[in-house]
C-alpha cells in the first residue's frame, strides 16, 4: 500500500479540478438560463444559437468531468477499492484528515448537479410544451378551411388549400 | 400533457371550422394576401386575420388552462406549507426524533433497571412523544378545517363571478342588438372568465348573440342571464365534499383552486392523519406486547405500557398504572429479577425491526414528516416552469402574425426545428450529471 504523505497537500491537481467544474458548471448555468430567455421570447434564432452555445459548454464541463475523474483514480492508485467505482466519500475513508476539503468538494459538485438538473428539467419541460403548442398551431394552419383561402381550379371545382408550398401548380 | 394536446387539437378545430363573431376582442383587421399569376398562385394569400385570430385561440385557451392549472398547484403549495410546518419544526423536536428517544431510554432502562431516575425519564420522554403525536394530529384537523373553509370560500367566490357574468351577458346582448358591441362589458367578461377559470376548470361557449354560456363538469351553470346557484354537500365524517344545483343535479367539478382544496381535504389530509394513527398503533401494539411479557420492581403482575384502548395518534396516553408509578415499568424478564434488563432491551430493539408496513418506524415516520416538504419543493418548480409557459404564451400573443400562411409555416417549422435540436442537446447532458453525483456519493 502506498504511504501517505499529508505534510503536503496531495490534492493540488484535484483541488484545481474541482474549480474548473465549479466554473464550467456556473458557464453552462448561464447559457441554460439565456436559453430559457430565448424559449420564452419565442425567438427561433436565439434558441438555435444558445444550442450550439449549450453543446459546447457542455463538452467543456464534461471534459473537466474526465480530467477529475482520472486525478481522482490516480490519488487513489494502489488502495485497494473492491472493483467499485472511486468516489469522493472514498477517498475520505482514505485521507480522513483531509475531509474538510473533501466535504467543500462534494457540496460543491452536489450543489451545481442540482442546480443544472434542475434548470434542465425546466427548460425541456417548457420545450415539451412549446413543442406541443407549436405543432398544433401547424396542425391547425395546415388544416385551416376557410372563405379566405378556398378557391376555384381551373375546371371550374371548388379547393381549399393542401399544403404551405410558396407556389402551386394551379389545373 | 397529453391531455392538452388532445384539448388543443379538439380546441383548433372548433376553432376552423366556427365562426365566432361573438368574439370581440379589438384587433386590427388586415385585408387579404395573395394574387393569381396565370396558372399559378402565389402565396395562398390566406388572410392575415384568420393566422391572427387562431393563434390567438389557441393561445387564450392555453393561458386558461394554465392558469387553471397555477390556481390549482398554488391552493396546494399553501397546504402543503401549513402541514410542513406541523409536522416538522427547526428545534429538533420532530416526530422521529421523540420515538428514537425513546427507544434510547429503553436502552438506558435495559442497562440500569432498578434506577428511578432512568425510570422518570423514561416516562418524560414517552410523554413528549404523546404529545408530539397529539399536536401534530391536531394541526392536521386545523388543516383539514382551513381547507374545507377553503372549497366553501371558492364556491361562494365562483357563484358571485357567475352573477357577474350573468349580468355581462344581458349588457352584451341588448348593446350587440343594437349593432354597437358593448366592448368595455366584453372585456370585463374577459377578466371575469380568467378569474373564474382560475378558480375551477370551465367550458365557455358563446352564442351567436354574445352572450356566453358556461359549463362545470358537463354541467350548464350560466345561459344568457341566468346563473344557477353552486352549493357545498360536505361529509365530514367520511371527509367527502361534493357539489350540487339548487335541483339536486350532481356536478363533477375538477381543476382550479376548488379541486386543490377538495383533494387535501378529502385525500392527502385523510392520508397523512392515517398514516400518523399507524405509527401510534404500531408503538401501542409493538410495545405493549413485550411489555405485557416483563416484570416491574414491585409486583409479578403483567401490564401494559401504552392504554391498549386508546390507539390513535389524537387520544395515545401511558397506562394510568405506570404514569402514577415508574417502579410498574417492565424492564425484567424475570419476576423478582430487578437486575434484569431484557424486556427494555427488546424494546429499544424494536427500532430496528421493520415492524410498520415492511419498514423501520423510524424511516416510516421521516417519510411522513418530510413528505409536505418533497411535495412542496415539487410543486415550487411545477409553478416555476407554469410561469415560463405563460410567459412564453404572452410574448406570443403580441407577436404579429406573418403576411401569408407560408410565411407562418416557414416560421412554425424554424421553431419546431429550433425546440427539437434544443431539447436533444439539453437532454444528452444527462449522463454527465449521473456520473458527477455518482462520484460525490
Amino acid at each position: 500500500m502506498p504511504q501517505k504523505n499529508i505534510a503536503v497537500f496531495p490534492f493540488k491537481i484535484l483541488s484545481d479540478s474541482v474549480r474548473a467544474m465549479d466554473s464550467a458548471s456556473l458557464r453552462l448555468l448561464d447559457v441554460m438560463k439565456d436559453q430559457l430567455d430565448a424559449i420564452i421570447a419565442s425567438d427561433a434564432e436565439q434558441i438555435m444559437h444558445l444550442t450550439e452555445k449549450i453543446a459546447s459548454a457542455q463538452q467543456y464541463l464534461h471534459k473537466m468531468e474526465d480530467a477529475f475523474i482520472e486525478e481522482l483514480n490516480r490519488c487513489m492508485a494502489g488502495f485497494p477499492h473492491g472493483g467499485k467505482r472511486i468516489t469522493l466519500e472514498f477517498l475520505k475513508t482514505v485521507y480522513p484528515d483531509y475531509s474538510g476539503y473533501i466535504n467543500e468538494w462534494q457540496l460543491r459538485i452536489a450543489g451545481n448537479v442540482s442546480r443544472l438538473q434542475q434548470l434542465q428539467d425546466r427548460l425541456l419541460q417548457l420545450l415539451q410544451f412549446a413543442r406541443i403548442q407549436n405543432s398544433a398551431m401547424m396542425r391547425s394552419v395546415y388544416t385551416m378551411g376557410n372563405a379566405n383561402n378556398i378557391h376555384y381550379r381551373q375546371d371550374g371545382e371548388k379547393a381549399g388549400m393542401i399544403s404551405g408550398i410558396a407556389v402551386n401548380h394551379e389545373g | 400533457m397529453l391531455n392538452a394536446e388532445r384539448s388543443l387539437s379538439v380546441t383548433s378545430n372548433n376553432i376552423i371550422n366556427a365562426d365566432t363573431p361573438g368574439y370581440s376582442r379589438r384587433r386590427v383587421e388586415n385585408a387579404p394576401v395573395g394574387m393569381q399569376l396565370g396558372s399559378h398562385q402565389v402565396g395562398l394569400g390566406v388572410n392575415i386575420t384568420s393566422i391572427k385570430r387562431l393563434r390567438n385561440e389557441l393561445t387564450d385557451m392555453q393561458m386558461t388552462q394554465k392558469r387553471q392549472e397555477m390556481g390549482y398547484m398554488y391552493e396546494k403549495m399553501k397546504t402543503f406549507e401549513q402541514l410542513e410546518t406541523s409536522m416538522a419544526s427547526d428545534s429538533g423536536g420532530d416526530l422521529d426524533m421523540r420515538i428514537s428517544r425513546l427507544f434510547d431510554s429503553f436502552s438506558e432502562l435495559s442497562n440500569d433497571p432498578q434506577d428511578l431516575s432512568v425510570r422518570n425519564h423514561l416516562l418524560g420522554e414517552a410523554s413528549q412523544l404523546i404529545d408530539k403525536l397529539g399536536d401534530i394530529s391536531r394541526n392536521l384537523d386545523r388543516t383539514s378545517e382551513i381547507s374545507r373553509q377553503n372549497a366553501t370560500g371558492t364556491i361562494a367566490q365562483i357563484n358571485d363571478l357567475l352573477e357577474d357574468l350573468a349580468s355581462l351577458n344581458k349588457a352584451i346582448t341588448v348593446s350587440g342588438a343594437t349593432g354597437r358591441p358593448d366592448h368595455d362589458s366584453l372585456d370585463l367578461q374577459v377578466q371575469k372568465l380568467e378569474k373564474l377559470s382560475e378558480l375551477v376548470d370551465i367550458e365557455t361557449m358563446t352564442a351567436e348573440n354574445g352572450s356566453l354560456e358556461v359549463r362545470i363538469g358537463g354541467v350548464q351553470i350560466l345561459s344568457e342571464d341566468r346563473a344557477r346557484i353552486i352549493l357545498p354537500d360536505i361529509n365530514d365524517i367520511d371527509k367527502k365534499f361534493g357539489l350540487h344545483l339548487e335541483n339536486g343535479t350532481n356536478i363533477p367539478a375538477s381543476g382550479g383552486k376548488l379541486a386543490a382544496s377538495i383533494e387535501m381535504y378529502e385525500e392527502r389530509i385523510p392520508d397523512f392523519k392515517n398514516r400518523l394513527d399507524l405509527i401510534a398503533e404500531t408503538l401501542v401494539t409493538e410495545i405493549n406486547t413485550l411489555h405485557r411479557q416483563g416484570f416491574g420492581l414491585e409486583d409479578d403482575q403483567s401490564r401494559n405500557f401504552f392504554d391498549p384502548n386508546v390507539t390513535s395518534a389524537g387520544t395515545i396516553r401511558i397506562d394510568e398504572a405506570i404514569a402514577n408509578n415508574s417502579q410498574h415499568i417492565a424492564a425484567s424478564s424475570m419476576d423478582g429479577e430487578a437486575g434484569n434488563g431484557e424486556i427494555a432491551m427488546a424494546i429499544a430493539q424494536l427500532r430496528s425491526e421493520q415492524i410498520i408496513e415492511g419498514r423501520k418506524l423510524l424511516d416510516y415516520s421521516v417519510d411522513l414528516i418530510s413528505n409536505p416538504g418533497s411535495n412542496l419543493a415539487r410543486l415550487r418548480t411545477a409553478v416555476e416552469t407554469h410561469k415560463s409557459e405563460i410567459r412564453m404564451l404572452e410574448v406570443q400573443q403580441e407577436q404579429e402574425a406573418g403576411v401569408n400562411i407560408d410565411e407562418e409555416l416557414s416560421l412554425m417549422i424554424r421553431y419546431q426545428n429550433a425546440y427539437q435540436s434544443a431539447a436533444r442537446v439539453i437532454s444528452s447532458a444527462q449522463q454527465m450529471y449521473d456520473t458527477l453525483i455518482s462520484l460525490v456519493r
